[in-house]
């Protein structure tokens, strides 16, 4: 049985320097509220887990919100790059461990299904296996396999403090609809501590005989925050496409002024003025 | 006669006709993607064509698929991806990728986006396609996915027993790699591009040909599909 809260009670759990897994990818699905609230409550030091970095990823950059993430891709999308994050990288204010992107999803997975490692086929002959901040063995190792001798690859499982999806819908009991790519949420949620979840609409029971969903997930998740345009502007299939507006808003203005535009204000306010406006 | 296509269209209808007839081919670049679908348009619904988000149909969109970005790199690891398609910020004359730093990990002087699909798809699809600009092919100091390493046998010595990159595919020509050596060598010219300027603008320096081909241009068929393709990703 989840528990239904408001967006800022839930951004109030998280501490300082938590590890956290965002849902989503790129410029699809980010829990985008979640993620504004973070940046109004001026969380600090966060450590991000993701396999393919999103907006929220950079705009909690962008913030100064991160010390550390661990993911293995920046992009936002082809035209769109996740300028912050590279630059902050490039200057040494952010510490970054890139894993191969199946890594990152076996790593995901294996703390979610509680083993202490995974073994994968990817990462050789790669410069990536060079750590930064995990240190000497603590980012991958390779080992004879115990049974047949040949060399393989082992990941370290990862168990994020908190995980943060956002969905198409939920119900009070902790059933979501995902509509689209699943991504990593799945995983990623169910490897967290904390579970939470944010849709576009809470309801009292979902009806899982509905036709014409993509795929639907029971993951029971811990909390459950009803966010509307929760993902705005990234896009959230099915409920409305990106905002492409705003998206190049967000490149081509300095940051300071965004924030003043759309981060700053109540998400109240963000939802109006989102009303009725064709996405 | 006049020129109704660029070379960026002649690079993607060239990466659709060297695909193979059948089989599945890993995509995740617009590019890529647009390749993929075009090679699906002219042959009538072969390779299929995935994505780090599922199966896309003929026109694009994602097929149903029960199952996460995991699901889709086992398909990768399980060696039923035949051609996976790998772009990077830097690539050499070895066919090795960049796309994550210039300079030294501790002290990087450039950060891009991270390269860690490049990665997987050179590692675990049974050969790939490297799709660059020609500003892209010069040396590079981080190999975030490995090609041919040192060039020879250094590949296999890693301990990487697929096909590793087959082509390099740019705006003004096509490689390909020695047997043995392999360094990169011309495979052809697209039309109007001439040798010096290849050997310009790219950072290394390539094998060449005694008689280098022209490749040539799109056919209508292949500018139609294309603009199908096109229409359809966006």
């Amino acid at each position: 049985m989840a528990e239904v809260i408001a967006l800022k009670e839930a951004v109030k759990m998280i501490p300082d320097g938590s590890m956290v897994f965002f849902g989503g990818s790129g410029l699809n699905r980010n829990p985008m509220a979640f993620c504004r609230e973070l940046i109004r409550q001026n969380k600090k030091n966060l450590h991000l887990i993701g396999v393919f970095g999103g907006l929220a990823a950079d705009m909690l950059t962008a913030a100064g919100a991160v010390s550390r993430v661990e993911l293995a891709e920046f992009s936002l999308e082809d035209e769109m790059d996740a300028l912050y994050l590279r630059q902050q990288v490039a200057d040494c204010n952010i510490q970054a461990e890139i894993y191969s992107a199946y890594a990152m999803c076996l790593r995901l997975y294996g703390g979610a299904s509680g083993v202490p490692f995974m073994p994968l086929r990817s990462m050789i002959g790669t410069d990536l296996r060079k750590p930064t901040f995990r240190g000497e063995g603590g980012k991958l190792m390779t080992v004879a396999c115990p049974f047949t001798g040949e060399p393989v690859n082992l990941v370290p499982s990862i168990n994020p403090d908190v995980g943060v999806v956002h969905v198409l819908k939920a119900d009070i009991e902790g059933n979501v609809i995902i509509e689209g790519p699943l991504e990593s949420d799945l995983d990623g949620l169910l490897a967290s501590e904390i579970k939470l979840v944010t849709a576009e609409e809470v309801v009292e029971k979902l009806d899982f005989r509905l036709k014409g969903f993509y795929s639907w997930r029971v993951i029971l998740p811990n909390f459950v925050i009803e966010a509307k345009f929760g993902a705005w502007p990234t896009a959230a299939p099915s409920a409305y496409l990106r905002d492409v507006g705003n998206l190049g808003l967000w490149h081509m203005e300095p940051y300071d002024k965004y924030f003043a535009k759309f981060i700053a204000p109540k998400e109240s306010t963000i939802i109006k003025s989102l009303d009725g406006k064709k996405l | 006669m006049e020129k109704n296509y660029d070379n960026e269209d002649l690079m993607i209808v060239c990466a659709a006709r060297l695909l193979p007839e059948s089989g599945t081919v890993f995509a995740y670049k617009k590019n890529h993607i647009k390749a993929a679908l075009l090679a699906r348009l002219m042959r009538g619904g072969a390779p299929e064509v995935l994505t780090p988000g599922g199966f896309l149909d003929d026109e694009g969109r994602l097929i149903d698929f029960a199952g996460s970005t995991k699901n889709v790199f086992e398909y990768l690891q399980g060696g039923y991806v035949d051609v996976g398609f790998v772009s990077g910020d830097e690539v050499d004359r070895y066919g090795n990728v960049n796309g994550w730093v210039t300079g030294s990990i501790k002290k990087p002087q450039n950060v891009f986006e991270g390269g860690g699909l490049a990665c997987d798809v050179v590692n675990l699809a049974n050969s790939t396609f490297i799709m660059a600009t020609s500003e892209q092919l010069r040396k590079c100091s981080f190999f975030s996915a490995p090609g041919y390493l040192k060039g020879g046998k250094s590949r296999l010595k890693e301990g990487l027993y697929n096909d590793g990159p087959v082509y390099i595919i740019c705006e003004l020509c096509v490689f390909d790699f020695h047997p043995k050596s392999k360094k990169a060598r011309v495979l052809g010219l697209f039309p109007d591009v001439k040798k010096s300027e290849v050997a310009d603008k790219i950072g290394w320096r390539a094998k060449w040909p005694w008689k280098v081909p022209v490749i040539y241009p799109p056919t209508e068929e292949e500018l139609e599909a294309l603009e199908k393709a096109t229409s359809y990703i966006g």
